[in-house]
């Protein structure tokens, strides 16, 4: 890291210390304070042998008062542009090896948050923090998996795990030992010579998992990856993406609009309000029987669980609602 | 997918005898069925491939011999033939199509070479957009043959100002096809590489220009047709030497069998020219879709 970044990053953080001092407003809108996140710290640790029980008092991700918008288009008859507001205000811990999901009404800036996260874009304001220290960029401690797979569509299925090996520098013979080995975690070892078209949506995004997988992040960023499947191979997935994070103990981020997702996936869900995007409340989900046989859909605390963010989310999606309502009618 | 899987996860049942006959029919029918169907499919498309060739042909043998088109200016197919093997055996029509091959190879490769990279830089880069884009259109819709006294002015009448019309004719297809397929290089790979923190070398090469081929593919062979287009056409105004020449000098002499038989060899070599391209695209893009 530069000079320059270090100095910036600590003025930074002065000012945002400051700011977090003073309005007991941020307070009621964010309703993450640092002892939600070492509490679902001590859940993740004692419910999921993920092996890292030692997560200390930084978390491995924080958002601190992050805001990010954009300069709006000039808007035709008035001709002024109105910065459009993504997020304003979002705090959010993320402990090591915690499976947090993040659900918000459509248009509230999930996407945006992930971007953020994933070092793509810089927060307007606030700091994105990922062990203690700002986020300046991309970097191969992060790996993201998209809702369109992103794979290319000129490599097998075992040379787009390698691209990301490629990436990260991994010498030639090592990359393919490796990315076998991963898409043997998905169970695609026997596909790794297919192109991206000759596979099923399903399976594409399992080479995109077994890709971000392959570098080996600390953290996984998933956004929406599962939104454009049939709802049968979802829930496998969902199911393999468990297993998945059980056994190899990595932190996830996971974006979506379903909250029976968000639920079936998440230790912590992470309501978003609408358009600006605020973290409305973060539920913790206590699901005795995640990992286990059976479905844990059907369950009662299931149902508990998915009523609680549903009567969360609903609200935000009537507001959006007539918040569009009102725009289309200025 | 589902079809691939199929024979693996469902071995046949090794051979049980009695119900055993049942099967292998079953397995081997379509095989036995398809070999004479395929062959018959196969015969069926050569069939239709070259029906209206042929039909061409015939109708060219026969509309001068029955009188239906005037015999001195549309000799039958057979004597434009001959005249073909006369040309190529004493040589000449050998030294023209070399002569127009080496312009026409000439210019349309210094136009790949020097357009595919600025096509891809301007179609990524939007202020080098910005300020070529005007003259780009400009001289895009400037045609070619139009700057051909202008070329021969500057030039002279030597192989210069043809492989340079060549080269001016081949630029375009090439250039507007690269600056559009970088454009449209899915975005989510982009922000997959971003993400990756490829370095905007390494972003071209393994993402952007791998992405573009099949289109620049598309612009190469389009300006293989207008290098051979726009070379004969420049040859029959002034050259000493091409097909293009051979064909205007024919006339000019009346060699009419002669002309017809240039004319036909400019079309065998677009086509060969064309086949060539496609042999190269599929090679250099594997993707099958």
């Amino acid at each position: 890291m530069t000079t320059a970044s270090t100095t910036a990053s600590t003025t930074a953080s002065t000012s945002a210390t400051t700011a977090t001092a003073h309005p007991a407003a941020t307070v009621s809108t964010a309703t993450a304070p640092p002892g939600a996140g070492t509490a679902a710290t001590a859940t993740a640790g004692t419910g999921h042998s993920t092996g890292t029980a030692t997560a200390s008092a930084v978390p491995r991700i924080r958002l601190d008062r992050v805001g990010k918008s954009y300069p709006g288009r000039p808007s035709g008859r008035r001709g002024a542009r109105t910065p459009t507001v993504a997020l304003q205000d979002v705090e959010l811990d993320v402990a090591a090896g915690e499976f947090t999901v993040v659900v918000g009404p459509s248009g509230c800036g999930k996407s945006t948050l992930l971007d953020l996260l994933g070092g793509l874009e810089r927060p307007s304001s606030g700091r994105v923090l990922l062990d203690g220290e700002p986020v300046t960029g991309p970097g191969p401690e992060r790996s993201t998996v998209f809702q369109q797979y992103a794979l290319l569509p000129w490599r097998t299925a075992r040379a787009n795990v390698e691209f990301g090996l490629e990436a990260a520098g991994v010498p030639r013979r090592e990359r393919a030992a490796r990315a076998r080995e991963f898409l043997q975690l998905v169970g695609l070892r026997a596909f790794e010579d297919r192109y991206p078209h000759e596979l099923s949506g399903g399976m594409r995004q399992r080479v995109a998992i077994a890709r971000s997988l392959a570098c080996d992040p600390e953290v996984l960023l998933m956004d929406e990856p599962f939104a454009a499947l049939d709802a049968q191979t979802r829930e496998t997935l969902q199911d393999e993406l468990l297993g998945i994070w059980q056994r190899t103990g990595k932190t996830v981020v996971f974006i979506t609009h379903s909250i029976d997702e968000a639920v079936l996936l998440g230790q912590r869900v992470a309501v978003l309000t609408s358009r600006p995007g605020r973290v409305k409340e973060v539920v913790d989900i206590e699901l005795d029987a995640r990992g286990e046989p059976g479905d844990p859909r059907s369950s009662a605390r299931f149902a508990a669980h998915r009523r609680q963010v549903w009567e969360l989310l609903h609200d935000e999606i009537d507001r959006a609602r007539t918040l569009e309502r009102e725009a289309v009618a200025a | 997918m589902t079809t691939a899987l199929g024979p693996d996860t469902r071995p046949a049942p090794p051979g049980a005898p009695g119900p055993g006959p049942a099967p292998p029919p079953v397995a081997d029918r379509p095989r036995e069925s398809t070999l004479p169907r395929r062959l018959a499919a196969a015969a069926r498309a050569a069939l239709t491939r070259t029906a209206a060739l042929a039909l061409l042909l015939a109708l060219w043998e026969t509309a001068p011999r029955l009188g239906l088109a005037d015999r001195v200016f549309l000799p039958p197919f057979s004597e434009v033939a001959t005249a073909w093997w006369e040309l190529l055996r004493d040589g000449r029509l050998w030294d023209d199509v070399r002569a127009s091959l080496f312009r026409s190879l000439t210019g349309f490769s210094l136009a790949v070479v020097v357009t595919v990279p600025l096509g891809l830089l301007i179609g990524r880069y939007r202020p080098v957009a910005a300020f070529l884009g005007p003259l780009l259109e400009v001289f895009r819709n400037t045609a070619a043959l139009a700057l051909l006294p202008v070329f021969v002015l500057l030039l002279g009448i030597g192989e210069t100002s043809k492989v340079t019309i060549v080269l001016y004719a081949c630029v375009w297809p090439v250039l507007l096809n690269t600056i559009g397929a970088v454009r449209t290089v899915d975005p989510t790979l982009l922000k997959l590489g971003r993400s990756m923190n490829l370095p905007p070398v390494r972003l071209f090469q393994r993402v952007i220009l791998p992405a573009c081929l099949p289109a620049v593919f598309t612009g190469v062979r389009l300006a293989g047709a207008s290098a051979i287009l726009v070379l004969i056409a420049a040859e029959m105004v002034g050259a000493k030497a091409g097909l293009g020449f051979l064909i205007n000098n024919s006339q000019l002499n009346f060699a009419i069998p002669q002309m017809y038989a240039a004319i036909l060899t400019v079309s065998a070599l677009g086509v060969g020219f064309n086949q060539a391209l496609v042999a190269v695209e599929r090679r250099v893009t594997r993707r099958t879709v």
